[in-house]
């Protein structure tokens, strides 16, 4: 991965889990991901959702391209730095050209970030 | 080219130390007097904004984007403008909360509309849609060139001190 997530830092994922598993990804945020507050900032996981949610997209696309078109975010709980931030994502619906996606990030077993989004199949 | 905007930033914002962007040798944007005095880390590793006051009353920002913010390909990361929006709408939402008080984002709808490139530059005037005695509710158009990319509405929730 280049360009900008090599920047935000590494989203892992576990090979052994399957769409829809929980603790399917993690991603370790550091300082740099927090706001003014010392919470964990809503643009970076916004930014940890479109991914967590778009790797799953693609397991769908059969090697095409999908960009999002839609991602709604709710902001349920702040988060820390220093703590494993946790995501999953599930696919909800797929027609010729769209698919439907939910997910959510957690941490300590909290529920952070609920989201839902629409890819686009480029070219479908 | 960088250091006259980089020199004026003030050391705090609301009280909150203002952080020193990722990339200081953003060059200041045609039409725009000042960067904004980002206090979050994350928006000044991820970008510098800059912004000017209308006429009208209202303010519009922009975001000078770069090869950073290149989502591997070449298209701009939606995290990004995801994030710039949460900034900016979060602006438009402080300016509309009761003194003494804050407000932080309950959600936000992202809607990308077509994609950006590296090198754009991103426009948006903020509006405050509605204000209760315990919500703000704002959107913003992002425009390149002239034409949308990008919306945003978000919900805050405000906090009391």
């Amino acid at each position: 991965m280049g360009g900008f997530n090599a920047y935000v830092g590494p989203l892992l994922r576990d090979p052994s889990k399957a769409a829809g598993d929980e603790k399917r990804f993690a991603f370790l945020p550091e300082a740099k991901h927090l706001n003014g507050g010392g919470a964990l900032h809503g643009g970076f996981l916004m930014t940890i959702a479109d991914n967590v949610l778009g790797f799953t997209v693609h397991e769908q696309t059969d090697g095409k391209v999908a960009s999002t078109v839609t991602l709604n975010t709710d902001f349920l709980a702040g988060g820390v730095a220093g703590a494993v931030l946790w995501g999953r994502a599930a696919i909800t619906r797929r027609t010729r050209s769209l698919i439907f996606v939910a997910g959510d990030l957690s941490q300590d077993g909290k529920l952070l970030m609920t989201a839902t989004g629409i890819w686009k199949i480029i070219g479908a | 080219m960088s250091g006259d905007w980089l020199s004026r930033l003030p050391e705090t914002a609301h009280g909150i130390k203002v952080q020193r962007p990722a990339r200081p040798d953003v060059a200041l944007p045609d039409g725009y007097d000042e960067a904004v005095p980002l206090v979050d880390p994350y928006e000044a590793y991820a970008f510098q904004s800059f912004r000017r006051r209308n006429a009208d009353g209202t303010i519009t920002y922009c975001l000078p984007t770069d090869e950073r913010h290149d989502n591997s390909s070449g298209v701009i990361h939606g995290g990004l403008l995801m994030t710039f929006a949460d900034s900016v709408l979060g602006y438009a939402a402080w300016g509309a909360c009761p003194p003494n008080s804050w407000c932080v984002t309950v959600s936000q709808s992202s809607t990308f509309l077509r994609a950006g490139r590296p090198g754009d530059l991103i426009e948006v005037t903020p509006v405050v849609t509605r204000a209760t005695r315990t919500m703000v509710f704002t959107r913003g158009d992002f425009l390149v060139r002239g034409e949308a990319i990008f919306q945003a509405a978000s919900v805050w929730k405000i906090t009391g001190q």
